[in-house]
């Protein structure tokens, strides 16, 4: 029972905040950086119109892209893994209380038993002080019979067809 | 570490191996907590890049991006107007001119109404311009050089939008008389406070603003005669006007409200077109326009929804032309004949089912083979279909009652003063209409539901299938017709078409650039389009759908390309025109799907508020559709209906995303909120008490025996009537554990679980009550009444988690603390004060029988009283049986005491005197009977003998035989349960 | 020169490609917290169930014990 109790504690103090707090991290870095990657993007745009030289601009602003690109993959990536670890963090922690429930359900039963136990035990006692002990017998009321009836070996008899003929016939005078 | 994408996108699968149970039935719509939907429609910005394209259409382009935001500004407007709320009806007027504080309220006024009169200033300004910009437009088009060349699809569809526009724009500023309130109060207290220090030009605007908004339609008559000044525009607009019919008849349309915008111009155009010079009769003389086809449409659809709850009757754009008298005879559907719309037909409720069927069937399997792809496209684009046609019929029939609201002829339950919202609403739908607008509701909602789960599959399947298709067209279709292009030098223009489709649509392989292709030099060779899983974004969809127009269209002047073509090549680009009409569409699966069933302008009523001139600033929720079908189904606990409850519950989910994302007005969320809240609590209340009262007499006929029932069945129908109560499906309602509502969840099964509890013990409470207000012998009808609710209570937990019977029947006996519960009170309270004084004992019945007769009426004619009354006024075996069950050792050992002590305060008190007096009295010795009698006589005639010794040897006798009873039948029980317990494990030895 | 416009539309194709692969992604994440959610509620309002029956039956034995004396 202890390692159920630690184990959620555990994780509602440590593994969960700090879970939801990555993430809460994750979501403001991922707008700084969506920013800069604009603000980057429209700066080399900018310097590739005025610039003179096309090819060298251009291919600095598919760099930015590229850059862009990865950095998306990258918080894809990681936003979804620690999405997956929370998941499965607070998945657990519910698994586990449902456990812990459980126990302490046993155990209220097991009260609750008691109490109607006892209940029951007083009122007995009370009607007990009202009602003399009658005399009723000591014997036990289903008791086993004394001899056991030895079992009849088979012994086999030819069937004798006749053996109904005189029952119920209509007219019956003779043998009456 | 550097993540490439292929980590990421199996980082998000793996999210996927995680299993999510969630048992609960799904009988609300699909709940959405997260909603991410992508739009990548850029609005022709990046149409610079594709300078491949035929420079006329790109220019064209940004003419369409410039159309399209002014489309979207229009939308803006059209939402302020029909969401605005009359401000001068709350502020409070100036009485007279010599008022003190007039100029204070002045100035409040003036800055009160300030933005809100900007807002108006700034309406009439976007209204010019968008007549100006649609003039100008339709100008270019109409002019002679540019009539011989083609008008491309996208550009007609534009103007359509734009007509509408005005239409909706027009109706709506009609409508709304508060708008020329608001203003009129403004200008009063503005002129007063300036005094006419104002510049001229100000002076100028307010007047022409004053003009805009005072006369009605203003905004088509300033249409009409910038069109008028146009040479030429009714062909323009004819055009127009056959597109959207050849786009309706053939049904080239989606979301219901794409139906009903044709619908709305369709009329619209007719009354423009039909001024003092052009007659439209005349047009339909020359073959221009086909005024049958028109009417064929008219007559289906006369009424169609026009901007939330304001509706328009299209007859009406027909009666306002100038023209109509003339050709009356012409329009049937204008006749009055042809204004009973037939209820919905709902006939093809049978056919949705099977197509509901049908989806459920087709689950995603994911072969991933290109026929696949096609075939999931093309159920998609039914399911679309299909949900659009249920929403379209829905609204249709709510806008044809909204125009039609009954009277207390047409409706007897109707009263005289109803209000106008009421007659259309309230009184206006019978049951089977209800019924069927609620399961017309359900299955759109659950069809929306398993689309939206199905999304992600159709949307891959969409863009697979479509890139498909357009790649195949491309680069095979067309390489022939291109061959023979470049073979043959005269067909210059159509070689540089054909290559720039190639070129803008084509997604080649790095080797198969468009130049170096083999097919420059005309030879054959194979296709070879790479497999991705992305479609060309719409500016690409649009240009090539444009070019593939202009080769097909006859109207080309005097280079027709159509001709050069083979017959199939333009057989086969006319077929991928209309496939391709809906890919753009397709490509916002989502946002379709979302539009595809819209259901939430069942709640908004802005139209009739302003009708009520601020009589009433909302209306109650009787009147609110929502909620009269959910009420209708819980007043006629129709089974089949049952589990439909929740979906009109979701229409108010619809209106208040509606509210906040489109029209985004708080008050108007509020006004939902509240309306919500009262609902909610009415349909716990109502849904909880119709369960408990269900499960109750599904547990009294349980009980019954049969042939009992069958007995009262023969006696009285009404009592077997309540006996046989229809089976009824609510196990799926209490296994609701989450329902969205309003963003929030709602627990139903533990707030239906915390009414259940509370009525199980008022039940229980009132059983005990009825038994004391009763004598011993209601003993028995208290036993079945416990049995019933224990039964109740058995049913009851196959659900819903209740508190143990036990503890409830505890509780309602206040035997919890307290030692003795109210029924061993009154039990003994009984005894002492009724049964043992006025009983008499009948050995042979072994019954005891009350001798003063003491009437006790049934009131309630259940099914109870019928039984308990064989029980009444006597006292036999049966009734000990109950008392010593329903008391338990408990209760007997303290009554036992009681009477003990009541027997021995009897004898001590009052006989003991008695009896010794009578012991002198008697005679000591005892001889023959009449002796006895001649010496006894006197001491008969003692008056008190008869009411105290004799009475209180009747009280000991009784209570001696009531502890004889009950002991009798505590033995045989107690045997029964200690040989139980013996037999199980013969240790504990009987105790007594 | 048009090889270049070519080779430039080519590049569009990829980079859409890949905003819609992401946008996938987005999508499937969307649809899990969705589930994640749904299914969390159901679990945490059967947990919720169970901890006020169990709360009803400790005060039901309170209320029975309570009495003055335990009379044993």
């Amino acid at each position: 029972m202890a390692d159920v109790d630690t184990s959620i504690v555990s994780l509602i103090d440590k593994e969960i905040p700090e879970g939801r707090q990555a993430l809460k991290d994750g979501h403001e870095n991922l707008a700084k950086v969506a920013a800069y990657c604009e603000q980057k993007y429209l700066e080399t745009n900018t310097r590739h119109k005025s610039g003179s030289n096309r090819a060298k601009a251009l291919e600095e602003t598919r760099e930015v892209l590229e850059e862009t690109k990865r950095f998306a993959t990258q918080s894809l990536a990681s936003v979804a893994y620690q999405i997956n670890a929370l998941a499965l963090n607070m998945l657990g922690l519910l698994d586990q209380q449902v456990m812990k429930l459980q126990d302490m359900e046993s155990k209220i039963n097991h009260i609750a038993e008691t109490v109607d136990i006892h209940k029951e035990k007083v009122a007995r006692r009370e009607i007990g002080v009202l009602a003399a002990t009658k005399p009723t017998g000591r014997a036990h009321r289903i008791i086993a019979p004394a001899e056991q009836e030895k079992v009849i070996r088979y012994t086999r008899r030819a069937t004798d067809y006749s053996i109904l003929d005189n029952l119920g016939h209509g007219v019956k005078t003779s043998d009456r | 570490m550097e993540a490439s994408l292929n980590d990421a996108v199996c980082n998000v699968r793996q999210l996927e191996t995680i299993n999510l149970p969630d048992e609960q039935p799904q009988i609300e719509a699909p709940p959405a907590s997260v909603t991410y939907i992508s739009n990548f429609d850029t609005n022709f910005e990046d149409s610079k890049a594709f300078i491949t394209c035929v420079s006329k259409y790109l220019e064209e382009a940004d003419v369409h991006k410039g159309l399209n935001e002014m489309l979207e500004e229009g939308e803006k407007y059209a939402v302020m107007l029909y969401t605005w709320r009359s401000c001068s009806r709350a502020v409070p007027s100036v009485k007279s001119d010599d008022q003190p504080n007039r100029i204070e309220i002045y100035e409040k006024t003036v800055e009160v109404l300030e933005p809100e009169v900007s807002k108006l200033k700034s309406f009439m300004h976007f209204a010019l311009s968008a007549v100006d910009r649609f003039c100008q437009e339709v100008k270019t088009l109409s002019h002679p050089e540019r009539r011989k060349d083609f008008i491309s699809e996208r550009y007609l569809v534009t103007l359509g939008k734009f007509i509408n526009m005005f239409a909706v724009l027009d109706a709506l500023k009609n409508m709304k008389a508060c708008l020329n309130n608001d203003y009129a109060f403004f200008k009063r207290a503005d002129t007063f406070l300036r005094r006419g220090t104002g510049d001229v030009s100000m002076i100028e605007e307010s007047q022409n603003l004053s003009l805009f908004l005072a006369n009605q339609n203003k905004i088509t008559l300033l249409l009409k005669e910038g069109l008028e000044h146009v040479q030429g525009y009714e062909d323009v607009l004819a055009d127009v006007l056959n597109m959207f019919v050849r786009l309706f008849e053939s049904n080239m349309y989606i979301t219901p409200n794409e139906k009903h915008v044709l619908l709305k111009v369709m009329g619209f155009i007719i009354f423009l077109m039909d001024s003092k010079d052009s007659d439209v009769v005349k047009m339909d003389q020359k073959k221009r326009i086909n005024i049958s086809k028109i009417d064929k449409i008219f007559k289906q659809f006369p009424v169609v929804p026009l901007f939330g709850d304001v509706q328009i009757a299209l007859v009406t754009y027909l009666k306002m032309c100038p023209h109509f008298e003339g050709m009356r005879e012409k329009w049937s559907s204008s006749s009055d004949a042809a204004e009973d719309k037939t209820v919905v037909q709902y006939n093809l409720l049978g056919k949705m089912d099977s197509i509901r069927e049908e989806h459920m069937i087709t689950a995603s399997n994911n072969t991933r083979n290109t026929e696949h792809y096609k075939e999931l496209t093309n159920l998609a684009l039914r399911g679309l279909r299909l949900l659009s046609s249920w929403t379209a019929q829905v609204m249709e029939l709510y806008s044809w009652k909204l125009l039609h609201p009954t009277d207390k002829y047409a409706n007897p339950q109707c009263p005289e003063k109803a209000e106008e919202y009421e007659r259309a609403t309230r009184y206006n739908y019978n049951s089977e209409e209800k019924f069927a607008l609620v399961e017309v509701i359900a299955m759109i909602k659950g069809l929306y539901g398993l689309m939206s789960r199905l999304e992600p599959s159709f949307s891959e399947a969409i863009r697979r299938s479509i890139h498909d298709e357009v790649q195949n067209f491309i680069q095979i279709n067309l390489r022939e017709p291109l061959r023979k292009a470049v073979k043959s030098k005269k067909a210059a223009l159509l070689k540089t078409i054909l290559l720039s489709i190639r070129e803008t649509g084509g997604d080649w392989t790095d080797a198969q650039h468009g130049r170096q292709d083999p097919i420059m030099k005309g030879e054959k060779d194979p296709n070879c389009s790479n497999e991705q899983c992305v479609i060309c974004s719409v500016v690409q969809l649009y240009m090539v759908r444009t070019m593939l127009e202009s080769l097909v269209s006859e109207k080309g002047g005097k280079k027709v390309m159509r001709k050069e073509l083979e017959k199939e090549t333009v057989e086969g680009i006319e077929t991928f025109l209309k496939h391709s009409f809906f890919f753009e569409k397709l490509l916002r699966f989502n946002e379709v799907l979302r539009d595809c069933c819209d259901l939430s302008q069942l709640w908004f009523r802005e139209f009739y508020l302003e009708l009520t001139m601020g009589s009433r600033i909302q209306f109650p929720i009787e009147m609110s559709m929502p909620w009269i079908l959910t009420s209708h189904i819980l007043e006629k606990k129709n089974p089949s209906m049952m589990e439909y409850v929740l979906y009109p519950l979701d229409l108010y989910n619809d209106s208040a995303h509606y509210a906040m994302t489109v029209f985004k007005k708080q008050y108007l969320y509020d006004e939902i909120e509240a309306e919500v809240n009262l609902c909610f609590d009415q349909f716990v209340y109502k849904l909880s008490e119709q369960i408990f009262s269900y499960y109750k007499a599904q547990a009294c006929s349980l009980l019954l025996d049969k042939k009992f029932k069958s007995e009262l069945v023969r006696m009285n129908a009404e009592a077997a009537a309540k006996l046989g109560t229809r089976s009824n499906r609510y196990e799926t309602l209490l296994k609701q554990r989450h329902v969205q509502l309003l963003g929030r969840s709602i627990n139903l099964n533990k707030l239906i679980s915390q009414r259940l509890n509370n009525a199980m013990i008022r039940s229980l409470d009132c059983a005990i009550g009825r038994f004391e207000s009763g004598d011993i012998c209601g003993v028995v009808d208290l036993e079945n009444l416990l049995e019933v609710n224990r039964m109740t209570h058995k049913l009851l937990s196959k659900c819903a988690k209740l508190v143990p019977f036990k503890n409830m029947l505890g509780e309602a006996n206040h035997s919890v603390s307290a030692p003795y519960g109210r029924i061993t009170l009154h039990v003994f309270w009984e005894l002492n004060f009724d049964f043992l004084p006025n009983y008499c004992y009948n050995s042979s019945t072994n019954r005891f029988v009350p001798t003063s007769y003491s009437l006790v009426d049934k009131l309630q004619n259940s099914v109870f009283n019928s039984i308990s009354s064989l029980y009444s006024n006597f006292v036999g075996d049966v009734h000990f049986a109950c008392v010593a069950r329903l008391l338990g050792y408990q209760g007997i050992a303290v009554i036992i005491e009681e009477l003990l002590k009541v027997i021995k305060s009897v004898l001590q008190g009052q006989l003991q005197q008695y009896i010794a007096e009578l012991i002198e009295g008697m005679p000591k010795k005892c001889g023959v009977l009449e002796y006895y009698h001649a010496s006894l006589e006197p001491i008969m005639q003692y008056s008190y003998l008869r009411t105290d010794v004799f009475q209180g040897f009747r009280e000991i006798g009784n209570t001696i035989l009531f502890c004889l009873q009950l002991e009798n039948f505590l033995v045989n029980d107690k045997i029964s349960v200690t040989s139980a317990t013996v037999s199980i494990n013969g240790a504990i030895f009987n105790c007594l | 020169m048009s090889s270049e416009v070519q080779q430039q539309i080519q590049q569009d194709w990829e980079n859409r490609e890949f905003i819609e692969i992401v946008s996938q992604g987005i999508k499937k994440i969307a649809e899990f917290l969705n589930d994640f959610d749904m299914s969390c509620r159901s679990r945490i309002a059967k947990i919720n169930e169970q901890l006020t029956s169990l709360e009803q039956k400790v005060e039901y034995i309170e209320g029975r014990v309570s009495r003055d004396c335990l009379s044993l």
